[in-house]
């Protein structure tokens, strides 16, 4: 419910801030660079509210859940080009007075051809940038209440397309901004208590480089305080490491012996059941198909 | 015998005089965005190239932070705008000079 009242807030003032923006729009110059009126600052806001896309924010967040800190790397790939961007495209087309790379691309080389294909590469990156922010559209809407995946992909797409055609630049420029500072809070304050909530700033952000939380020094016991039963259908998968298993029903092995062939190396012995008493045992080699990790289960 | 051609005459003429001055302005600027490009290139390049030539840096920890983890972070947004900052100076004091050699007495 709150969700909901957040995204139509959200929509209604992308929509008002665009309307607004309508009123100001009344010569090319308005409609393609807001007459050249945008302060930096604002400018500024309304390129990072940009970068702040559904891409950056929840893609760069799933990359680095997937393959870690390593993932970081991207964004910086995403800054870096705003640079070249500037060197290459903006500088150049602020000072040849042209609006859009089209116009320049016709007036500088002369030829109508080489419109049309800047025209079509412009609409083709365009189009890849458009894949990932409308899927997180989709999956947001869809996530926050339980809406099919398209509803959000077309209600992403019908208000920003309704924002450009009616606002231009202006409008765009007020929508990006106002979004980027929504954005900025949104991201801050979930960081900001979660740091507060989990511990002091060098331990959480140690922890963020490494692949895995480290178990304490003595162990990680973990207790369980009925029988669980527990079928690995991939074991090779399952690593698990401890001195003390308690095994109380067949399933209850961590290391199936149809799982765990060997390329070398012993296979798993017992297919007996084990007993249902709690067994001590020493860690033993329990050879799995790739990783061949240590494995102290009785059945190994 | 008229007055002596000034480079903005060429200009608003479209002589060949004038293509010249103005090629020479488009080619600097060029240059400069390409320099720009090349620094900062070699310098965001230089970072994933040091911590794979040494992975010992892999494993230091600065204030509880690894290393990598801060070399994405800290150095190349500053620089990045250090960057921006310096070539837009740059192309501004190009355009400068080229107004002082179009409009000597403005």
């Amino acid at each position: 419910m709150i969700a909901l009242v957040a995204i139509l807030g959200v929509t209604g003032a992308t929509i008002g801030l665009g309307v607004y923006g309508v009123r100001l729009a009344r010569t090319t110059s308005d409609l393609f660079v807001a007459s050249r009126a945008v302060t930096p600052w604002w400018n500024a806001a309304a390129i990072s509210g940009e970068y702040l896309s559904a891409a950056s924010f929840l893609g760069i967040a799933g990359l680095q859940m997937k393959i870690g800190s390593g993932a970081l790397w991207l964004p910086l790939g995403f800054t870096a080009g705003y640079l070249a961007l500037l060197l290459f495209v903006a500088a150049p087309l602020r000072r040849f007075g042209a609006y859009t790379i089209s116009d320049f691309a016709e007036a500088r080389l002369r030829s109508t051809r080489v419109r049309a294909l800047s025209a079509g590469v412009v609409l083709l990156i365009g189009g890849f940038y458009l894949v990932p922010q409308l899927k997180g559209a989709g999956l947001t809407l869809g996530e926050v209440t339980g809406a099919p995946y398209w509803v959000g992909v077309v209600a992403v797409g019908a208000v920003v397309a309704l924002n450009v055609a009616l606002g231009g630049m202006r409008g765009i420029t007020y929508v990006q901004a106002f979004q980027y500072w929504l954005k900025t809070f949104a991201i801050a304050v979930p960081a900001c208590l979660l740091l507060l909530h989990l511990g002091g700033l060098p331990e959480r952000a140690a922890m963020f480089g490494h692949d895995y939380p480290r178990a304490p020094a003595g162990g990680l016991a973990v207790t369980l305080d009925e029988p669980v039963d527990a079928t690995f259908p991939e074991a090779a998968a399952v690593r698990v490491d401890g001195r003390v298993v308690r095994v109380g029903r067949e399933q209850g092995c961590s290391c199936r012996p149809g799982a765990s062939s060997s390329r070398r190396g012993r296979r798993c012995r017992s297919r007996r059941a084990p007993t249902p008493s709690a067994v001590r045992t020493g860690p033993r080699r329990c050879p799995t198909r790739a990783t061949r990790r240590r494995c102290s289960s009785t059945r190994c | 015998m008229s007055a002596p051609r000034t480079p903005r005459d060429e200009l608003a003429e479209a002589t060949a005089h004038g293509g010249l001055y103005l090629r020479r302005l488009i080619r600097r600027q060029l240059g400069l965005s390409l320099l720009t490009l090349v620094a900062f290139g070699g310098f965001l390049g230089s970072l994933p190239l040091a911590l794979y030539l040494l992975p010992g840096l892999q494993d230091v920890d600065v204030l509880g932070v690894p290393l990598p983890l801060l070399a994405i972070v800290v150095p190349p947004f500053p620089v990045f705008v250090a960057f921006g900052w310096l070539y837009a100076h740059r192309a501004e004091a190009l355009e400068h000079e080229f107004r002082e050699l179009v409009e000597p007495d403005a």
